[in-house]
């Protein structure tokens, strides 16, 4: 063997591994004949049985489906196959769901919850907005005279009066807010409209006027400085209050002078006479700076025996739950936490107890509601109202 | 001199699968028995249990050896097993692409695992010390042999012998060539070498064996 290269590889070697390549060595004979030499049986039975094992397994072998299939259908036979019950058991009742399906349902279900819940919240945003707006035209209307709404009342019109101005009141939400907010009458403004109720103004009532500030005070009086609307009798016909909401007053034949005067004496002992009537809650807006005598005084009016007081009981009835509603629903805020409001109208008074009341002060809302009562002994309370605080007897 | 007969390749790989005997007479292994090997496993993958029977029994000796030949009795038998779970567990990794085969699937991870194995254990078995260059220490078959009338069983022991003392890379080259019948690309692809370096190792392992059992031819 010639050693040329360092390996002592020349020529012959390396044809010879070329035959080793083909296959035509002595080595790799000769290494052939060393094969004696097998895996024992011990560890190729165990390796085949633990192949087979894994092979059960796995839910996509035939045999493991129907393996599965017989484990489902059929639970006695369970003992019988044997095998891996968890891991089939598993892959059987895997959900077949798909993920997209998931987010599908949920989104048809959110739209549903949102298409039912939407007329209830844009209700609910309405009030709000008509209440805010109310609240900042009441402090608005301290200093700046709102125009009057006159209502032209006849007698066995007052209803109608009434719904008109309720209907009315829809067009002028978007036109004459301000001048609807002022009018602190919950009759008069739009009671919460129910959903896919039309707001349809009925022909046959009749026509209410929203008069300008000039024409505020009657005709020969004296106009009141920081007068808040007053109620205005319209000659030959029953006089109403501000938009014709006190179809039964209970203060008969008051002078008129003193309305426009603005005296507020003998309005508490005139009315003793009178039965409580719910209609007085529909009394004209007050000035925040007019005392409740002077507001009760002005709401007097000449009130015709063949009112009917059993549909204005009802109004009244409707405006108070209403109001109450409103009350309920209204955002808790500080400054209603004042211990007395009767600078206040009777019906924000009110409200404003009744907030004192959900708010938990108790003894504020007791003697804010006495001298509710002092002052307007006669105004028809809420049932709760009265039950929470009852009058002292006297 | 000792002839020895001239066997094709594809002899030499048909002998290294079938030469330990094949899968337990059940009907559906001797169905299994023409099928190839790449065949085979793809109907195991599918949840064929006999295709992965003739499987085992084509190669489970070859394999065996192929790490006995490497390590200790004991830690050929631990790592066998993890051979063939390995390939049970992983057959859906299994592709058919180009001229890959599937003894070469199997050989990788005879390869794999073997190394992992050295590499937890830190031991190198008793061949596996680092003698690349100790050619000198090889024993001189010609001395201690009477003469060239050696029986056969004897060149086999001497021939085991050399094997054992190898290099480690050569001998891997030289026990996927004899015991895989993979060619050399095949083998660098599970050596993860290049094929020159395979080639290399490949012809070193030879020419060492051949100095080692003297002038046969």
């Amino acid at each position: 063997m010639s050693d040329n290269t360092p390996h002592g590889f020349d020529d012959k070697p390396d044809r010879l591994f070329d035959d080793y390549l083909d296959g035509k060595s002595d080595i790799s004979q000769l290494y052939r004949q060393s094969r004696s030499r097998t895996l024992p049986d011990a560890i190729a039975n165990k390796v085949l049985a633990r192949a087979r094992r894994e092979l059960t397994a796995q839910p996509d072998a035939p045999g493991a489906a129907a393996a599965a299939t017989v484990k489902t259908f059929r639970p006695d036979l369970q003992h019988r196959q044997g095998g891996d019950s968890t891991s089939i058991n598993k892959s059987i009742y895997k959900s077949k769901v798909q993920p997209w399906a998931w987010a599908l349902a949920a989104s048809v279900l959110f739209a549903v919850a949102v298409y039912w819940t939407l007329p209830d919240l844009g209700s609910q945003i309405s009030d709000s907005a008509t209440r805010l707006a109310r609240n900042e035209n009441s402090e608005v209307g301290m200093t700046n005279r709102p125009p009057v709404k006159i209502a032209d009342q006849t007698p066995g019109r007052a209803n109608t009066a009434d719904q008109d101005s309720v209907a009315d009141s829809g067009e002028q939400v978007a036109q004459q807010q301000p001048s609807l907010a002022y009018l602190d009458s919950p009759s008069e403004l739009t009671p919460p409209l129910r959903h896919n109720e039309p707001m349809v103004k009925q022909p046959s009532q009749a026509p209410v006027l929203a008069a300008p500030a000039t024409k505020n005070t009657l005709p020969g009086s004296k106009p009141i400085p920081n007068n808040p609307p007053l109620a205005v009798a319209v000659p030959g016909t029953a006089e109403h209050s501000v938009a014709g909401h006190n179809p039964a007053p209970a203060i008969n034949q008051t002078p008129p002078a003193m309305v426009a005067d603005g005296d507020t004496d003998s309005t508490g002992k005139t009315q003793d006479n009178t039965p409580p009537s719910p209609a007085i809650l529909a009394q004209p807006a007050q000035s925040s700076q007019r005392q409740p005598q002077a507001s009760v005084a002005q709401a007097t009016v000449n009130e015709t025996p063949d009112s009917p007081n059993s549909e204005a009981d009802d109004n009244a009835d409707y405006s108070l739950n209403w109001m109450d509603q409103l009350a309920l629903r209204a955002p808790q805020s500080d400054h209603v936490t004042q211990p007395t409001a009767s600078h206040l109208a009777p019906d924000k008074w009110l409200e404003k107890i009744i907030q004192l009341h959900r708010q938990r002060q108790f003894k504020e809302a007791a003697a804010d509601l006495a001298a509710f009562r002092k002052l307007y002994p006669h105004y028809h309370l809420p049932q709760w109202l009265q039950e929470a605080y009852p009058a002292p007897r006297q | 001199m000792t002839t020895l007969a001239l066997v094709q390749p594809t002899t030499i790989r048909r002998q290294a699968g079938f030469s330990t005997g094949s899968a337990p007479g059940s009907l559906s292994s001797a169905m299994h028995n023409d099928v190839n090997d790449e065949t085979l496993m793809l109907r195991y993958q599918r949840g064929d249990g006999a295709a992965f029977d003739v499987l085992f029994h084509r190669y489970k000796d070859a394999i065996f050896r192929y790490l006995q030949r490497q390590c200790s009795h004991s830690m050929a038998e631990e790592v066998f097993q993890d051979v063939w779970m390995n390939l049970v567990q992983a057959r859906h990794q299994f592709r058919i692409d180009g001229s890959s085969r599937f003894v070469t699937y199997l050989y990788r991870i005879a390869h794999n695992r073997l190394m992992d194995y050295f590499r937890q254990n830190s031991v190198q078995d008793r061949v596996f010390s680092s003698r690349d260059d100790d050619m000198d220490q090889f024993p001189s078959a010609t001395p201690t042999l009477p003469d060239r009338a050696l029986d056969t069983q004897r060149k086999v022991d001497l021939l085991l012998d050399l094997i054992d003392r190898l290099p480690a890379d050569q001998r891997q080259a030289f026990l996927l060539r004899e015991e895989g019948g993979l060619g050399i690309q095949e083998i660098a692809d599970v050596t993860g070498v290049s094929r020159e370096t395979a080639k290399s190792r490949l012809r070193y392992a030879f020419a060492r064996l051949r100095d080692g059992m003297g002038e046969m031819t």
